[in-house]
């Protein structure tokens, strides 16, 4: 893999309807424009033209099952005769239960997408109403079932752990039925109350209580205990992965390697400068449709920011933690003294983060960055 | 007649009128002083800011007035000459007492102005008597007549009876709309009389306010009660014992207006170069130098502060600021005081002395406006007078300086005398609120058929413990409260310690009667373990008295702080929420490895 080549990320900004904690850019029309979207992706594509082939291709959202089987071909097509698409590269699909038909499996496997991450959230119908998902836990586990029986090479179930009305209890059961069913990979989150939500409004005036950071750190640490005794690696913050199913685009950003993310409000990252497109669909849609850069924020790190920056990324790793070389000069003292306080663990200059840490994770940051 | 050409008239003794305006604090005495500027023409209209004597943004903001502003209206009476009407502004708080009477001794009169629908409150009272003290010649004028609330003979029934003033006279004035104000005007011709004095002898003016120039140095605003001064005289300021040369002196129209001599009776402003407020403070006599009067007049009194704060920087770095911007405003304030002070807890800062709360709200406020520093401010306290058992008597400004009780033979606090007006159905709560804060009840009195006026002697420092803020609970707002301090009175008073993590925090410490101390123990820890953030490790907060624990709360460690969503790719946006995270934790002081907030700070002022 040269240096200049990047990790090729798409923000589909389309939902059925927005849930309550979301704060992605993203809009819930009753009828998707496909075409105008697909075409001005295409657009910034062929604006960007970022080195190829790439070596990973991740579609998120936003609802990626809700793009239309044509036009995501249109773009595929595109990205792999423009561009290129690395052989064997990981080319990853967000979808929601509902979509995931036999159908829908079939176009996109066809399309050569071989990952699909599955949005499950939770798998108690009380626990997806509150939060507002539309799928019930049966939808979720038909279409793990689908995805596990359809060939792809890999595929992930997301959930969500800190549920208004959550208990411990049925977390772990919870847990326990994910593990029955078998996915090789499985993102777990944290519910972040995100201000200016529909959630946030709701927690304010008291309508919605969320679980307290005490009983957050319980379920995540229940999550750790049940799913590494069940045979996950737990090797990224809020990853786990049976042996060989780690994400690879993912990785991208905690190994500060390039990424090209296209579409509103998504991300890049060129091993220089990183920017931010225009989260609204229009304004960004209105730039290319001009022949202009999407953008809204682009800045080049000073050499003290993007030290930090590779830090602060790089342990979120827990399998092989973060290297504090070149930049160990700085760090070292306060590392050591986080080392010396048991939270993390310090070979050499490289730092991984220990049991005790990884809950204070923000703490250990906050130490670095002196 | 033009504006110009009316400031260059003179104006005889005879047809010259001193007057204050006396009023509540929403009573609507700046609107008034307003129209009657306007109504003179001594401001055009359009170029009238609304409450134009309050120079401040600060008072503007809060609706008060700080520092007095004078202004002189030039009025045309129905004789067909032009009287110069002295309007002599008054600052309108309780912390304000000694300056108001400055302002009044300059007056022969005053306009007693009431709310028509709300009544007397207790300040009005109280300026009223200090004008009555003075003999001045009271004109009572019932304001806001346009409101549909307004009950103009309810009130004037109210005043006639807690007063003794005849209202048969009053004038009914709606300031707002303009209504009554040139029979306003007319009134003060008729009814004030003109200022007496003697042409012939030495000059005595007195000081009745001032305030730093940062151009022309120091402002003095004064009344000339015996011969004249001129520019270019020599000077003597008889309590400040220093001479200076007038270097310009005129009158306020209501900008600065140079003329060439007051005499007997006028009212206007002086400059004579003087770099600092002290050198010529509110009350203060000025003479002629060659020539000085033999007496001053009566009733210099340096302001004396009463309560006192630590004021610190947050940054320690910022110690040398803080104390220039002290220096500052020392320039333009002459009742406050502070000294450096060095805290266990808190790093180098200042006690700041105050007239009193507002006074102690107001100088934090311009400090950290006015100067952009960060400040954190210890909760406030009464300097109490101490005997020691060698005899020997301190003064203690700093709870944390108490000397160890075997040293102590008696601890005196200072006593207010304090007046609540009340509707009659809250009597009951107000004299239970007084009897818990160590009250002596002095009177009952009603003051109108619902209105009662109760007059207790409380401790200072209970008034300065969320006295107000209770008071206006148990009466939904509708008792009103004035105070001033009568003397000093000894009790059974101790210090609690606050300590964290078994460390005491001086800046946490606070004197109390014996007899509240266990509950006001307990209440504290309850209110620093509300207020003190969770940490990565177990807080413990212990309040005791000497050696003893009398309560004590305990904070659980915090165990998450990790944020376990990636953002897709947006490395930015956790980066500039951690740098966010670390610019907050260096807002609070850090006592041990325990981060302080501000609010825990002013939490030892609340009771419950």
């Amino acid at each position: 893999m040269s240096a200049g080549v990047a990790g090729l990320y798409v923000h589909f900004p389309y939902c059925t309807h927005r849930c309550t904690y979301c704060d992605f850019p993203l809009q819930t029309p009753r009828r998707v424009p496909q075409r105008a979207f697909t075409d001005a992706l295409l657009a910034e594509l062929a604006l960007r033209a970022p080195a190829g082939p790439a070596p990973t291709l991740y579609v998120g959202g936003g609802t990626p099952s809700l793009w239309a089987l044509p036009e995501l071909a249109r773009f595929v097509c595109a990205a792999r005769d423009g561009i290129g698409v690395a052989d064997g590269a990981e080319v990853t699909l967000e979808a929601n239960p509902g979509q995931v038909d036999d159908a829908w499996v079939a176009g996109v496997l066809a399309l050569g997408v071989n990952r699909v991450s599955l949005g499950v959230q939770a798998l108690r119908d009380d626990h997806l109403a509150a939060l507002t998902r539309r799928h019930s836990a049966d939808d979720a586990i038909a279409a793990v079932r689908r995805l596990a029986g359809a060939g792809f090479r890999s595929y992930s179930v997301d959930l969500i752990f800190g549920v208004p009305g959550q208990t411990l209890a049925s977390w772990r059961e919870d847990l326990a039925r994910a593990v029955a069913l078998g996915a090789p990979h499985l993102s777990v989150y944290g519910l972040t109350v995100e201000p200016g939500t529909l959630l946030a409004r709701d927690v304010a005036r008291g309508a919605v209580t969320v679980p307290d950071s005490d009983l957050q750190a319980d379920l995540f640490e229940a999550a750790r205990e049940a799913l590494c005794s069940a045979g996950y690696e737990h090797y990224e913050v809020s990853n786990y992965a049976l042996p060989g199913h780690a994400a690879v685009h993912n990785h991208r950003y905690w190994d500060g390697l390039p990424y090209v993310g296209l579409g509103p409000g998504a991300h890049g990252w060129d091993g220089r400068a990183r920017w931010k497109n225009h989260p609204r669909v229009k304004r960004w849609q209105e730039a290319l449709a001009q022949g202009a850069l999407p953008e809204v924020e682009r800045a080049e790190p000073d050499a003290a920011t993007a030290a930090f920056e590779r830090v602060m990324t790089g342990l979120r790793r827990l399998d092989t933690g973060v290297d504090l070389a070149p930049d160990e000069a700085r760090f070292l003292p306060a590392a050591r003294a986080q080392a010396a306080l048991g939270r993390i663990e310090l070979a050499g200059t490289r730092i991984r983060l220990t049991d005790a840490g990884l809950l204070l994770m923000d703490d250990v940051l906050l130490a670095l960055l002196g | 007649m033009t504006r110009k050409s009316r400031s260059q008239t003179r104006i005889p003794r005879e047809r010259i009128r001193n007057f204050s305006i006396i009023a509540h604090i929403d009573h609507g005495k700046s609107t008034l002083a307003d129209r009657l500027l306007e109504v003179t023409e001594t401001v055009d209209k359009r170029a009238q800011k609304d409450q134009f004597l309050d120079k401040m943004d600060l008072e503007r903001e809060r609706g008060i007035t700080i520092k007095s502003q004078t202004a002189r209206l030039v009025h045309t009476a129905p004789d067909g000459l032009d009287y110069a009407l002295n309007l002599i502004d008054t600052p309108g708080h309780v912390d304000f007492t000694y300056e108001v009477s400055r302002s009044l001794k300059a007056c022969e009169g005053a306009l007693l102005v009431v709310d028509a629908s709300q009544g007397v409150e207790a300040q009005t009272l109280a300026n009223v008597y200090l004008a009555l003290e003075e003999n001045l010649e009271l004109i009572t004028v019932l304001n806001k007549i346009d409101l549909p609330a307004a009950e103009p003979d309810r009130v004037k029934a109210e005043i006639e009876s807690a007063i003794g003033l005849e209202t048969h006279d009053a004038i009914n004035v709606s300031a707002k709309e303009g209504h009554g104000v040139p029979e306003l005007l007319d009134a003060i011709v008729a009814r004030l009389p003109a200022p007496k004095g003697d042409a012939e002898a030495p000059p005595r003016a007195l000081i009745f306010d001032s305030w730093y120039d940062p151009y022309r140095g120091v402002i003095i605003m004064m009344r000339v009660f015996d011969g004249s001064l001129k520019k270019g005289q020599k000077v003597r300021f008889m309590a400040g014992k220093a001479d200076y040369e007038v270097l310009e002196i005129g009158v306020m129209e209501p900008d600065m207006t140079p003329v060439s001599e007051l005499g007997v009776g006028e009212v206007g402003y002086l400059v004579c170069g003087i770099k600092e407020i002290r050198d010529a403070r509110v009350g203060d006599t000025v003479t002629d130098a060659r020539k000085p009067a033999e007496k001053p007049l009566a009733g210099f009194k340096p302001a004396q502060p009463m309560v006192f704060a630590g004021i610190f920087p947050v940054e320690g770095h910022e110690f040398e600021n803080l104390r220039e911007a002290l220096d500052k405003l020392a320039l333009n304030d002459a009742a406050i005081s502070y000294e450096a002070e060095t805290s266990g807890a808190l790093g180098f800062g200042f006690r700041v002395g105050f007239l009193g709360l507002l006074h102690m709200e107001i100088v934090q406020e311009r400090l950290e406006r006015e100067f952009d520093l960060d400040l954190v401010t210890t909760a406030p306290s009464v300097v109490y007078k101490v005997v020691q058992t060698n005899g020997e008597e301190i003064l203690v400004e700093n709870p944390k300086l108490l000397p160890p009780t075997q040293n102590i033979e008696t601890i005196s606090e200072p006593i207010v005398r304090a007046t609540v007006h009340t509707p009659q159905e809250y009597v009951g709560a107000v004299l239970k609120l007084c009897e818990e804060r160590r009250g002596v009840q002095k009177e009952i009195a009603y003051v109108g058929p619902s209105r009662v006026m109760v007059t207790y002697e409380l401790p200072l420092s209970e008034i300065i413990l969320d006295f107000f803020d209770r008071l206006k609970t148990a009466t939904r707002g509708y008792a009103s409260l004035d105070y001033e301090v009568i003397g000093f009175r000894s009790d059974d008073l101790v210090k609690v310690d606050v300590l964290i993590n078994g460390d005491p925090v001086d800046a946490l410490a606070i004197i109390v009667h014996r007899a509240a101390s266990q509950s006001r123990g307990r209440v504290l820890c309850k209110k620093m373990r509300e207020i003190l953030p969770r940490q990565q490790f177990e807080i413990a907060i212990q309040a005791a008295i000497g050696g003893k624990i009398i309560a004590r709360e305990t904070i659980s460690a915090y165990r998450k702080n990790v944020t376990a969503k990636c953002y897709g790719g947006d490395i930015t946006r956790k980066r500039k929420l951690l740098e966010k995270q670390k610019a907050g934790k260096k807002r609070m002081k850090q006592v041990g490895n325990v981060e302080i907030p501000q609010a825990a700070f002013m939490a030892i002022l609340k009771t419950e």
